[in-house]
């Protein structure tokens, strides 16, 4: 019979970089979840992705044993490092900080296709223009 | 691992990632994103709006003086900060004891914790561990790889002498001289886990045990050893092959463990060469484990 899962976590935490420290700790360890054991398989899938920042999806069964599934960066995080940003605009309808080309748009598309409900990387493209827009982040041209 | 001071900031956003985005930009060490997919049984979490998402950041130092800005910054992004404060619960810290049982570490032990009483494998050892924040209760699928293998190894050699590279709560260590090994060297780089690690040592054999622990270097353990255990990662037992080569005796043997799936190959051609025979591989899940005999 499957295990039952009692929990499902999402935490962002840098590739190859998770340890006992929050958010990680108190995510899982409040919950009963061995956390040196989730570090270790964590670092372990993540460490050839060094300095970005992964999504994890963690499920937790009733024995407190978990598996997880890493995600793809956040396109706002591929975004800012694509136009070598420190952050978005804090006001981005009318502070523009940075230009994107359909090109960087398309790279980091790809980048995410796994994630999104999709296929086309067109749409892929839009959906990622919608992450720059909130961020204050222009198109250089009209997809 | 050391006791440190974090904030706890709590919002809630609609476009969970772009907030995240905001928070990292801001400091934050990592973020736990609570929505319409995550739950869990008997938590009381507060329920967000559908399309909603409730982020849970932390960040190290004082954040005392930065609630106007870190709000104004969120707030620009259709997100809301709902409270910072200093994070002073500790409680998640044990909480994982409770889920902590006996079980079986290799053929001849089982590992469990002091505060429960059970019994070994007939005719093996009890291998008692309180893990603390330190890698190794004997859980996890590494731990079991390589402490099978060297049951099996000290089932056929008397007296031998391991060394047990990132030897985290020392369970390697301890397990060795239950099962017969005459001495175990135990070396790891975080100072804070030999702390935990030689109550364990005392707590299953006693004051005076032969197993010595440390955070002497890799590169500067003298000699050379019959048994050389490395429980660490694919990529740290890559980058120090050399050194663990080194420390192998003539005849002896060299187990890793902490290879995942897609790592094997790198190690496999890390490790191999002359003189070296790639005796055993086992796998566990996603998880592999190698036995090098050295000529």
């Amino acid at each position: 019979m499957a295990k039952k899962v009692v929990g499902q976590i999402k935490l962002q935490i840098p590739a190859g970089k998770a340890n006992p420290s929050p958010p990680v700790g108190p995510a899982l360890g409040q919950h009963g979840v061995n956390i040196m054991e989730f570090c270790k398989a964590f670092n372990a899938r993540t460490q050839d992705q060094d300095g970005m920042i992964i999504p994890v999806v963690i499920s937790v069964y009733g024995d407190r044993s978990f598996t997880f599934i890493t995600k793809t960066p956040p396109a706002a995080i591929l975004v800012m490092k694509e136009l070598g940003l420190k952050g978005g605009s804090s006001v981005p309808n009318r502070n523009k900080v940075g230009k994107i080309s359909l090109e960087q748009l398309r790279k980091i598309a790809e980048i995410k296709l796994p994630d999104l409900n999709t296929d086309d990387v067109t749409m892929a493209m839009r959906t990622v223009a919608g992450t720059c827009r909130s961020m204050g982040v222009e198109l250089e041209e009209e997809l | 691992m050391t006791q440190e001071t974090w904030w706890r900031l709590e919002a809630v956003a609609r476009d969970a990632d772009v907030a995240a985005a905001t928070l990292w930009s801001a400091g934050a060490g990592g973020v736990e994103i609570r929505d319409g997919e995550t739950f869990f049984e008997g938590a009381d979490w507060v329920p967000v709006p559908d399309g909603m998402a409730r982020l849970v950041a932390y960040f190290q130092g004082d954040l005392s003086g930065r609630r106007d800005e870190l709000e104004a910054a969120l707030a620009e992004r259709g997100a809301e900060l709902i409270a910072l404060a200093l994070f002073e619960d500790e409680s998640w810290r044990e909480g994982w004891r409770d889920y902590f049982v006996p079980r079986e570490l290799s053929t001849r032990s089982t590992v469990g914790p002091p505060w429960l009483d059970f019994a070994p494998p007939e005719g093996g050892v009890r291998v008692v561990i309180d893990p603390g924040m330190a890698f190794g209760t004997g859980t996890h699928e590494t731990t079991r790889l390589v402490a099978q293998l060297m049951d099996e190894e000290l089932s056929r050699v008397d007296d031998a002498e391991v060394l047990d590279v990132g030897c985290g709560s020392a369970i390697l260590s301890i397990l060795a001289l239950g099962l017969g090994a005459s001495r175990a060297v135990g070396v790891d780089v975080d100072g804070e886990a030999l702390v935990n690690a030689r109550e364990n040592v005392e707590r299953n054999h006693g004051e005076g045990a032969a197993i010595e622990l440390s955070t002497t270097p890799l590169g500067e353990v003298q000699g050379t050893y019959p048994i050389v255990l490395g429980n660490i990662l694919a990529h740290i037992l890559i980058a120090i092959s050399e050194d663990l080569r080194a420390r192998v005796s003539s005849g002896g043997v060299l187990l890793l463990s902490g290879i995942i799936e897609e790592k094997d190959a790198a190690v496999r051609d890390a490790f191999g060469g002359e003189g070296w025979t790639l005796e055993e591989t086992r796998q566990d899940g996603e998880w592999i484990a190698h036995a090098w005999r050295r000529a």
